[in-house]
């Protein structure tokens, strides 16, 4: 091939892609830019400073009832640090099953390796029924009340007043901790610290410390692995014992013409409207870009429609589950729905007693929940899974 | 003509899909959409007829899409915050909105220490972090620097201050040079500070735009110093100099991200070039360039392309009398090939010529982005704009 021939491809090849990309890449590039950038975000990390500081401990449990705590974590204390209030803080997260606000008093006792010395009395005398590990007995006492934080000594002296971010809807709160004081510096030097958390003089965690090392915890790939092994575990559970009842397979034009007929005998027959609105989303799956935005907008308004007409009747589950599902499956950024897709699959999860689709459920709500970004939740989400149905 | 419809079908059909479905047909998408068609079909038509008569339309885009944007930012503050001071909660919590111009701010600490230095979301908004860098790599790829005159939406704001006098009463083109070197001295030293510094300096200390998006609460000695900066660079920059000198000299002189588009628009597919031949050296293109980025010199040693600085505006391509600066594609090197100086014996090989050519395919990539990056800032600020004078009757 002589060199005229191969530049001339190589010029029909730019002139293509060129072509290409201004008239279709660039709508292309933004109609599927959420795994891109999904892609992009596992490798980009706000600085700590910025956030409150790496993670040294993080504790999760469960607990139903407005005011339950649900997460505490550490924080490995921050140095240098822009734009904030302190340039030196230590940061302390508290997370609730919902509106915190009806709590009046947090409590946490802090017992740190590096100091000697502390109490074994609670800094209220009347205040609490905690009964302190004698080895580990506090160094600072964090009283959080009426919106603000104030930091005490073994002693019972006060030491400085905190910050206090409360955040999603009171649902957490983040307590920074100055380091300007000689006597929290020390903080910075500690190996292991423990925390006792108390809420309106009731034990909300339990009175054995929490012991958190105070160097970056980071989950481990096989951990994730794990994750991932048990999430196909359930999800293939649930798709064998639904299997087992599908009858027969029709095309999707032929199923969506079959409900279309029983929607026009009866238009509020709830369960047609789900399935049909499900189907409709599913048409839009196979179906051209322009053309699936605007089948999973129609097939939202059979699904709302069904759920409304199903709020409380036999049927509800098979609603529900359609209207999650199709939640769950289309694209976050066109339609943002992860977050009602994760609430119908938990509301699902109370109208149910069957184990597996519990855990089903509740290992969708996890996908859901880490789509929009709701960490806490998600983790939340996939211990209870993980309660319902053992990993084999 | 047909090829002129050809365009505008297509861009009907972005404009369709990206403004009026993805809205799901409200009436403030539908009547958008209805201006964006509108501004296309005339801004192609006119080129078709004489070529550089399009640019009012981007001109008029841009300035509404600042306008809008500001807008609807705004309310999405009020609603997230209360107020547009930045506050600590959503410091804390790495809720600032990230823009563009923070980007090449945070790229050398990204590689040195492998974190974002600004307090923003990573994914999951508009405004996040990986969504504006991917943005930037597309762009880049594709318009260059045309972002600053095409989508920019902070640039719209000059654009329009810069064409309120008829005429310029200070002319800055003899310091174009000495303008460049600034603009470049002052990214090489905001990169430097912000390695240093390990945070955004431009933004903490020199962003003009801070006074119509969100700023920092003014409750000390160096907020208030900012808070100063702010207001006399918008001002100066944004507000009096435009209109001085028809020059957008916050684009030119002071954006780092402007300044560092310039560097990586040599990796996107378009480009201007100046036939020597055809130009008769009239310094009609220099003096109208909002970028300055045509020099005395520019035209005087034939360099057959505008300086580094260019945005692709198209305002150069307008006034030249000889019709001697044209959009090009950068692969086109003159002795690349043969094949693309040929003539169309047929009228379809003539209307596919006219489609393909550069100057219709740039309009075509940076109009689409302009859609989609307006859409859903000035159908909110429409239904604001509708919902306020509604609720005042």
């Amino acid at each position: 091939m002589n060199t005229t021939v191969l530049k001339k491809i190589r010029y029909n090849w730019k002139m293509l892609t060129t072509v290409f990309t201004c008239f279709f890449g660039i709508s292309l590039f933004f109609i599927c830019s959420a795994i891109p950038q999904q892609f992009i975000g596992n490798y980009l990390h706000v600085d700590p400073s910025y956030t409150g500081g790496l993670v040294c401990a993080d504790f999760v449990d469960f607990q139903e009832g407005s005011g339950a705590l649900v997460r505490y974590t550490v924080h490995k204390p921050v140095t240098n640090a822009r734009w904030q209030q302190s340039a030196e803080y230590w940061q302390l997260s508290l997370e609730f099953y919902s509106d915190s606000s009806a709590i009046r008093n947090i409590m946490i006792y802090i017992d740190a390796d590096n100091i000697d010395g502390g109490s074994t009395e609670t800094l209220f005398a009347s205040a609490e029924k905690l009964s302190f590990d004698e080895e580990h007995p506090w160094n600072f006492a964090l009283w959080i009340c009426d919106g603000q934080g104030m930091l005490y000594d073994s002693t019972g002296d006060f030491i400085c007043s905190t910050e206090y971010y409360s955040l999603h809807n009171d649902t957490k709160l983040n307590i920074r901790i100055p380091l300007h004081d000689k006597r929290v510096q020390k903080i910075l030097g500690s190996k292991k610290t423990w925390h006792y958390v108390i809420a309106d003089s009731n034990e909300i965690l339990t009175s054995t410390p929490l012991e958190a090392k105070m160097t970056v915890y980071k989950k481990s790939k096989s951990e994730k692995a794990k994750d991932d092994a048990y999430i196909n575990y359930v999800k293939q559970l649930y798709a064998e014992s639904v299997s087992s009842q599908n009858q027969q397979a029709k095309t999707t034009d032929e199923t969506l013409a079959y409900f279309k007929e029983k929607l026009n005998a009866n238009p509020d027959d709830y369960v047609s409207l789900a399935c049909y609105g499900s189907l409709l989303a599913v048409k839009g799956g196979e179906s051209s870009v322009m053309k699936a935005v605007a089948l999973v907008n129609e097939a939202y308004t059979y699904l709302d429609k069904a759920a409304e007409l199903a709020a409380g009747k036999e049927g509800e589950i098979e609603v529900l589950m359609n209207r999650a599902s199709v939640s769950a499956s289309v694209p976050e950024q066109v339609f943002g729905k992860a977050e009602s897709g994760a609430e119908d699959f938990i509301k699902i999860i109370s109208l149910t007693e069957n184990q597996t689709l519990k855990a089903y459920c509740y290992v969708m709500a996890y996908e859901c929940y880490q789509k929009c970004g709701k960490e806490t939740q998600a983790i939340l989400a996939l211990q209870e899974a993980q309660k319902m149905v053992q990993y084999q | 003509m047909i090829s002129s419809l050809i365009v505008s079908t297509m861009m009907a059909f972005i404009i369709f899909f990206f403004v009026v479905l993805m809205h799901n047909f409200a009436p403030a998408a539908i009547l958008y959409a209805a201006f964006l068609i509108f501004l296309f079909v005339r801004m192609t038509f006119a080129e078709h007829k004489k070529t550089g008569s399009g640019v009012i339309y981007r001109r008029i885009f841009q300035t509404v899409f600042a306008v809008g944007f500001c807008i609807a930012f705004i309310s999405d503050l009020y609603n997230e915050r209360g107020s547009m001071a930045i506050t600590t909660q959503a410091m804390s919590n790495s809720e600032l909105p990230f823009c563009h111009i923070a980007i090449p701010q945070i790229l050398t600490p990204l590689l040195v220490t492998k974190n974002i230095i600004f307090p923003a979301r990573i994914t999951g908004h508009y405004a996040s972090v990986a969504s504006m860098i991917l943005i930037w790599l597309v762009c880049t790829l594709t318009i260059g620097r045309g972002w600053c005159s095409w989508v920019c939406f902070y640039g719209g704001w000059e654009e329009g201050f810069s064409h309120v006098a008829k005429k310029p009463r200070i002319k800055l083109l003899p310091k174009n040079k000495e303008l460049r070197e600034f603009h470049f001295g002052f990214l090489f030293f905001i990169i430097l500070a912000s390695l240093c510094e390990l945070a955004c300096i431009y933004c903490e200390w020199f962003c003009p735009f801070k006074l119509v998006t969100e700023f920092s609460p003014v409750n000390s000695i160096p907020s208030l110093i900012a808070a100063v900066m702010f207001v006399g660079l918008f001002l100066g920059l944004v507000v009096i100099l435009p209109i001085l000198t028809k020059k957008r000299t916050q684009c030119s002189s002071l954006c780092p991200f402007g300044a560092f588009a310039s560097l990586t628009d040599r990796f996107s597919i378009f480009q201007m070039k100046i036939d020597t031949e055809k130009c008769a050296g009239c310094m009609k293109c220099a003096s109208v360039c909002p970028f300055s980025a045509i020099d005395i010199k520019t035209i005087q040693e034939k360099k057959g392309h505008p300086e580094i600085t260019c945005a692709k505006c198209g305002e150069c391509v307008s006034v030249c009398p000889n019709k001697a600066i044209s959009y090009e594609f950068r692969f086109n090197k003159k002795s690349a090939c043969s094949c693309k100086s040929k003539t169309p014996k047929t009228a379809a090989g003539r209307v596919i010529q006219q489609i393909l050519h550069p100057a219709q395919l740039f309009r075509f990539a940076a109009f689409s982005f302009a859609v989609i990056m307006s859409s859903d800032f000035m159908i909110k600020s429409l239904n604001l704009i509708t919902g306020f004078f509604g609720g005042s009757k």
